[in-house]
């Protein structure tokens, strides 16, 4: 019967049949034809099972059905069927170890395609027991003699890396990677790149080292492999630092014809390489004729990017976006290319209107403002209103085409469309703020306008514009009064230019407006529940009481001139950036560590061990109820007495290499001594040309609100060229170093820091990244009962899970570890035996910043393990995974 | 790099799902970008290519997604990677399955080829890293769909799938099979180039243009040819980017191309021309839009008329083929009713946008100019600012701005000709075609 049903059905002609929807009974019948003879039966019923599992169905009953029919030699239903192991091996781990015997079988198999797809089926399920017998066959296949098996099995390498990294470096799979680099076939060589540079990645460890020997081959097979490969390769060669100006060139030279590959991936990565090495071509005359040459061949490579697909051009101008503040030049006279063609995405036209702007110049700012006056005609508002906004910045910029802007903006207003008349209004503010007393001839036209406006940010812009300009307006203060009749329904900013507007007003002109004044300043003071407005409202009224020349002097005080912000990231965040070009943080504009905190969280949570992670929160929610009952409780006795063998130790780390600071390297790293923070600096002067003795620092505004308390630091004795030296500065906590931080996001680790050589005057940047445990205070103790009390009332998502592996056998010891831990001001509070699992411990433990944050920290040991879990609770989530990462940097360091 | 792979269909119904890494990612990830999809979608734009998308309790992760035949792809990154990498190799998937499946490989296409979907998926991706994307080798190993096969399937219980590892997979060309065999052997190429160009309307100068070429090639070719074209002018090329299959040593050093083909249709190389030659062509239509707006003292019965005319420009002596213009009726407009002189109009009565399609326009003096006259009735406008009555019925009515398209064949807008191609490594001698055609890229004339 049912062979004569699929019989019909396998001659259907398409594969959309197998989406009509399953009834109940089908599970039985394509039980029947799973185990049916004829091979076409089977195949078809496989991919109706694979249909099912795709449109999100159970079918893992069927899953010792489809496992029997792995024993085939047609090679269709093969795949079928690893394709259904994969998927479900994860739920029925038990049931695939009886597939292992044919993986091994089929890796040993004489057709290639069947040893690679045996080879990486096997690397992709992922259960431990699997990964044993994974070794054998996978180490067969690195060795294979086609290269389509050994290019496979190179993947296969990272793949059971990620599942049992130990495994991989106890076989020396890593070693035969390396050999494989040298491999004669360049998609080998590319695999194995890729596979070396993404364990690099994950683990942190440094095993795709490129020495002189590498590069070579690295260079060789970037001729011959795929264009993926070629990726895989440049991007590994941008993290080689050249010895010096001459090999970077070669270098150069070998990966410019890339600049021409149909693949902007190619394209991108080939730029990044160029751009980090010239930065070490030094800046001799030879060398900046040459560098000029590269520029000039650079530039066709980006124009031609931006005839591609929509998504790669997004991609392409947020790296030129980096590229042209970095280096100008590159596209000064190809501002054409940027202009927004009628149907490009929204996405790409207000990319492109970044670079326009960055690109304007006294040169072409006719031609650009005729496209600017176009856009703004356009029916995407925020598109529109971006273009208006970009006329305003070039005016900004741009003094001399100042006027010619402010003209088009004239015009716009004239049109009368509502947004297009209040983004005018905005940007005309930033403009009269750029350039004072110039323009104020164009204020009539904007008054004019006044009903039209009902944005907060418009009306506010036009109600600052009235008050610095009181003088010059004839009704000022009648136009003031009609704002104020809506006071109390505006928008927070606009009640404070108000507010501001009028007492400007007052000042200037004090006979007509005394009644106005007042009655604003009693909305403020008294009918208001804003804070700011209030407070804002009381200093004037006390300044107009007592002293009105000095309200005067206050209010009516020069202001800061804005700057044109075209080219407004941080130049050291900038160099990092680019030598991220062609990646994430690149498109991001942010560092590359914002992207390896998310991971290193994304990976914490989707472990292998995931359930163990859930035992873990269960553990958490018993252990609160065992912390009440105290009883359970041992108290360490032994702390104290070997606490003062443990020092602080701040982890070293190189920031600064000799060819950004004018041949100075720094190494620096934090850590406290005696309640005060220091930032130790290892300087090695590599060809610095005078002894370095006198340094000044200055940071800038971080996550910690560090500041040094001397900009000076001195080196004593100064150290020669060729010598190294120490220098420490000590740091305290100021709240207006303070970074703005955003509220859910964690914070970042960095600090930036800027150094002056005194001697040779050369001003260098570098990033450290700050490590929590150095601000920790001193009298972080608390008492038990409080402790247990603030575990309880911090809400579950600000609980942060992780576990730390590799712990060296030392740290093991609790007590060793409660001892380390005070040294480093982490506070021990309880520790018990977990109820029901022996040979486990749990410990807590508290630690309060120097700035009053605070965090409660869980740990779990168990015996001959040697890894512990970690689970932190904080109200100051942001600060959450820093705290974690401290305490495992901890666990971790002997 | 990937971890697991989407494909949404137009309603954002998750077609394809795919995990490359163990890790299962959940299908909310698909919603989240569905919303912001079709948010964009009502917004005339299309969603950003990179979307930073919460991950339910793990953190963030990001979606690289390209719009390819009404179909979403996604991909769905963990951690630091070359986005453009992941955005080429989505369009290589889509690439691959119109060659499979067909023009346009949209949800129908895929639907029904889901098993081969699947099945060049497991060969394009290893582990979340591209594999194998050269479409011979893929075609070596999973057989495309054919009626014959879908028959033969039927009958003999054949599969799509070769058990023989393609040998170019593993040579250094692997973008060419080995044992290729034509009883006639040829080569075809077409040197296209676009124009780019925005016209000033009213005084018909050109405002901005830009040319972009490519060599398309199709090549039947037995064994293993080495191929060799040589332009007469080669300096006109200002920057390039080649296939693969390029010797860029060789074009860098003496401007001649140097190759062994694929098999079948590829593009060869792609060029721009240099700066001094962009803008050194006549545009080949002449077109003017003319606004005759009625007002009488009721709004509501008000009629417009939008007369557009076209004509050759005298200077072109060659036939101009494929001419089309496209003409944006402004919002107010509420009906339009159409009269051409040559070709037909289809009108989008959603978008208002009218399509008239002219066809050629041959070369014979004193042609008549192509006209199209629209007949529009307006929306009234809102009663709103009723002191600004008067200058709300002045508010003027721009003329659209058109797009034009159009095509010349046997023309070459930058001169750039082909001095020769030659054979080495096989003795037979093919046939040989070699043509150059112009056409219209994004070619707007403009009214402002």
């Amino acid at each position: 019967m049912a062979k004569g049903k699929d019989g019909g059905g396998g001659g259907n002609s398409n594969d959309s049949k197998y989406f009509t929807t399953q009834k109940k009974g089908e599970m039985h019948e394509l039980r029947m034809e799973l185990h049916a003879t004829e091979k076409h039966v089977k195949v078809d019923a496989v991919k109706k099972v694979i249909a099912s599992m795709t449109v999100g169905k159970d079918v893992s009953m069927l899953f010792t059905d489809v496992l029997n029919c792995v024993q085939t030699g047609n090679i269709e239903l093969k795949k079928l069927v690893y394709l259904y192991l994969i998927n479900y091996a994860k739920t029925q781990p038990e049931l695939t170890l009886l597939a292992v015997n044919t993986f091994v079988k089929d890796s040993a198999d004489a057709n290639p395609l069947i040893r690679a797809l045996a080879v990486r089926t096997m690397g992709c399920i992922r259960v431990d027991r699997i990964t044993e017998y994974l070794c054998e066959p996978l180490g067969r296949a690195l060795r294979d003699d086609d290269p389509y098996v050994r290019k496979t099995a190179a993947v296969c390498v990272a793949k059971l890396y990620d599942i049992a990294p130990e495994l991989v470096a106890e076989r020396g799979f890593l070693d035969t990677l390396h050999d494989l680099i040298s491999d004669s076939n360049p998609s080998v060589v590319a695999n194995a790149v890729a596979a070396l540079s993404e364990i690099a990645e994950s683990s942190g460890k440094d095993v795709m080292k490129v020495s002189a020997a590498v590069l070579q081959k690295l260079l060789a097979a970037l001729n011959e492999c795929t264009e993926w490969g070629q990726v895989f390769i440049l991007d590994s060669l941008a993290k080689y630092t050249p010895a010096d100006g001459r090999e970077a060139e070669g270098i150069i030279e070998r990966v410019t014809p890339r600049l021409q590959h149909a693949n902007s991936a190619v394209v991108m990565s080939a730029v990044k390489v160029i751009l980090s090495y010239m930065e070490l071509m030094g800046s001799s005359n030879i060398r900046s004729d040459a560098i000029r040459s590269l520029t000039r061949k650079l530039a066709p490579p980006l124009v031609t990017l931006l005839n591609s697909e929509p998504e790669i051009q997004y991609v392409a101008l947020r790296n030129i976006n980096l590229i042209v503040q970095k280096r100008p030049h590159i596209l000064e006279n190809e501002i054409k290319v940027f202009f927004c063609k009628y149907n490009d995405p929204i996405y790409v036209k207000m990319e492109k209107l970044e670079i326009i702007i960055k690109l304007v110049s006294e040169k072409n700012i006719d031609q650009v403002l005729l496209e600017l006056k176009e856009y703004s005609t356009e029916v995407d508002v925020d598109f529109v209103r971006k273009s208006v906004s970009a006329i305003g910045r070039c005016a900004v910029k741009l003094e001399r085409a100042a006027e010619r802007c402010i003209g088009v903006l004239l015009e716009l207003i004239q049109t009368k469309v509502n947004y297009v008349v209040q983004e005018s209004v905005i940007v005309i503010k930033d403009i009269f703020r750029r350039y004072p007393n110039r323009y104020e001839s164009i204020i009539a036209t904007l008054c004019d306008n006044l009903d039209t406006l009902d944005e907060p940010l418009a009306k506010a812009s036009m109600i600052w514009i009235i008050g610095e300009y009181a003088e010059r307006i004839d009704n000022a203060d009648e136009l003031l009064d009609t704002f104020l009749e809506t006071f109390e329904e505006e928008d927070p900013a606009v009640q404070l230019q108000l507010l501001t507007a009028t007492v400007k007003c007052f000042l200037k002109n004090p006979e007509d407006t005394q009644d106005m004044v007042q009655r604003v300043l009693d909305l403020a003071t008294e009918e208001s529940d804003n804070p700011d407005l209030r407070d804002r409202g009381f200093i004037y009224w006390r300044l107009l009481s007592t002293d009105p020349e000095a309200a005067k002097m206050v209010v009516l005080g020069d202001k800061p001139v804005i700057e044109d912000d075209t080219f407004r990231l941080d130049p050291g965040l900038l160099n990092v950036l680019i030598g991220q070009i062609a990646t994430l943080s690149s498109v991001y504009h942010k560092p590359p560590e914002a992207f390896v905190v998310r991971r290193a969280a994304g990976i914490s949570a989707d472990d292998d061990e995931e359930d163990d992670d859930d035992e873990n929160y269960e553990d958490g929610d018993t252990g609160e109820g065992d912390l009440l009952d105290m009883g359970g409780m041992n108290i360490n006795d032994s702390r104290g007495a070997t606490a003062s063998v443990y020092e602080t130790k701040s982890p070293m780390n190189k920031v600064c290499g000799a060819e950004k600071s004018n041949g100075i390297e720094v190494y620096a790293g934090f850590r406290q001594v005696n309640g005060t923070i220091r930032m130790e600096m290892q300087m090695n002067n590599i060809s610095s040309p005078a002894e370095i003795q006198g340094l000044a620092i200055q940071l800038n505004k971080n996550s910690f609100g560090l500041s040094p308390t001397s900009q000076q630091i001195s080196c004593n004795p100064p150290i020669a060229p060729g010598s190294s030296g120490i220098a420490t500065v000590e740091l305290v906590v100021t709240p207006n170093m303070l970074a703005p931080q955003s509220a859910n996001q964690p914070a970042s680790p960095q600090v930036q820091i800027a150094i002056k050589n005194m001697q040779t005057g050369t001003v260098f940047y570098f990033a450290v990244d700050f490590n929590l445990e150095a601000l920790f205070s001193q009298d972080g103790t608390m008492e038990r009962s409080v402790f247990i009390e603030s575990w309880k009332s911090i809400d579950d998502r600000n609980e942060l899970y992780g576990t730390v592996s590799d712990i060296p056998p030392e740290n093991l010891d609790i007590d060793t570890v409660i001892n380390k831990f005070k040294a480093n001001n982490i506070f021990f509070i309880a520790r018990r035996p977990v109820p029901n699992a022996e040979g486990q411990e749990v410990v807590y433990f508290f630690m309060r910043t120097i700035t009053q944050m605070e965090f409660l920290a869980e740990l779990t040991f168990k015996q001959g393990v040697t890894a512990c879990k970690i689970c932190l609770k904080t109200e100051n989530s942001s600060y959450g995974l820093l705290a974690k990462q401290a305490i495992e940097y901890l666990l971790r360091d002997f | 790099m990937i971890q697991s792979m989407f494909i949404l269909s137009p309603t954002g119904e998750v077609l394809i799902e795919r995990h490359f890494r163990g890790t299962i990612i959940s299908r909310s990830v698909c919603d989240y970008f569905w919303e912001k999809a079709s948010k964009g979608i009502s917004h005339h734009g299309a969603v950003l290519p990179v979307m930073e998308v919460p991950n339910g309790d793990h953190g963030t992760v990001y979606i690289i997604s390209i719009l390819r035949d009404g179909l979403s792809y996604l991909a769905v990154i963990p951690a630091e990677v070359s986005p453009l990498m992941i955005i080429e190799f989505l369009h290589r998937i889509a690439d691959i399955f119109v060659d499979y499946f067909g023009s346009p490989a949209d949800e129908s296409a895929v639907k029904e080829n889901f098993s081969i979907v699947y099945q060049l998926l497991e060969e394009m991706v290893d582990y979340g890293w591209p594999l194998t994307t050269e479409p011979n080798a893929l075609k070596a190993m999973i057989r495309p769909p054919t009626v014959m096969s879908k028959i033969s399937a039927a009958v003999f219980s054949n599969t799509n799938v070769s058990d023989a590892l393609p040998t170019g997979m593993i040579n250094n060309m692997p973008w060419r099979a080995d044992g290729v065999v034509y009883t006639q052997n040829e080569i075809y190429m077409d040197i296209v180039e676009e124009i780019d160009a925005i016209i000033d309307a009213v005084t018909g100068n050109i405002v901005y243009s830009d040319v972009s070429g490519s060599v398309q090639c199709q090549c039947s070719l037995s064994g293993v040819p080495d191929l060799l074209l040589t332009f007469k002018d080669p300096g006109l090329i200002d920057d390039c980017s080649f296939h693969p299959c390029v010797r860029y040593g060789r074009f860098d050093r003496d401007k001649v191309v140097s190759f062994v083909p694929p098999d079948g249709k590829f593009e060869l190389m792609k060029y721009s021309l240099s700066p001094d030659r962009k803008s050194n062509f006549s545009p080949p239509l002449e077109c003017h839009s003319q606004w005759n707006v009625s007002k009488p003292e009721d709004f509501t019965k008000s009629l417009s008329s939008l007369i557009t005319s076209a004509s050759r420009n005298s200077n072109i002596r060659m036939m101009v083929e494929d001419v089309a213009i496209t003409i944006p009726l402004p919002k107010q407009v509420w009906t339009a009713t159409f009269q051409v002189s040559i070709g037909s109009v289809v009108y989008d009565e959603a978008g208002k946008v009218a399509k008239w399609t002219l066809g050629k326009l041959a070369d014979y003096p004193n042609m008549p100019r192509a006209q199209l006259t629209a007949t529009l009735k307006l929306t009234p406008p809102k009663k709103h600012n009723k002191h600004d009555d008067d200058e709300d019925e002045d508010e003027k009515i721009q003329p659209p701005n058109l797009s034009l398209h159009w095509k010349i064949p046997l023309t070459s807008v930058s001169g750039l000709t082909v001095s020769g191609l030659s054979i080495t490594g096989e003795s037979y001698q093919p046939y040989k075609g070699v043509r150059n055609i112009t056409k219209s890229g994004l070619y707007q004339v403009r009214y402002s």
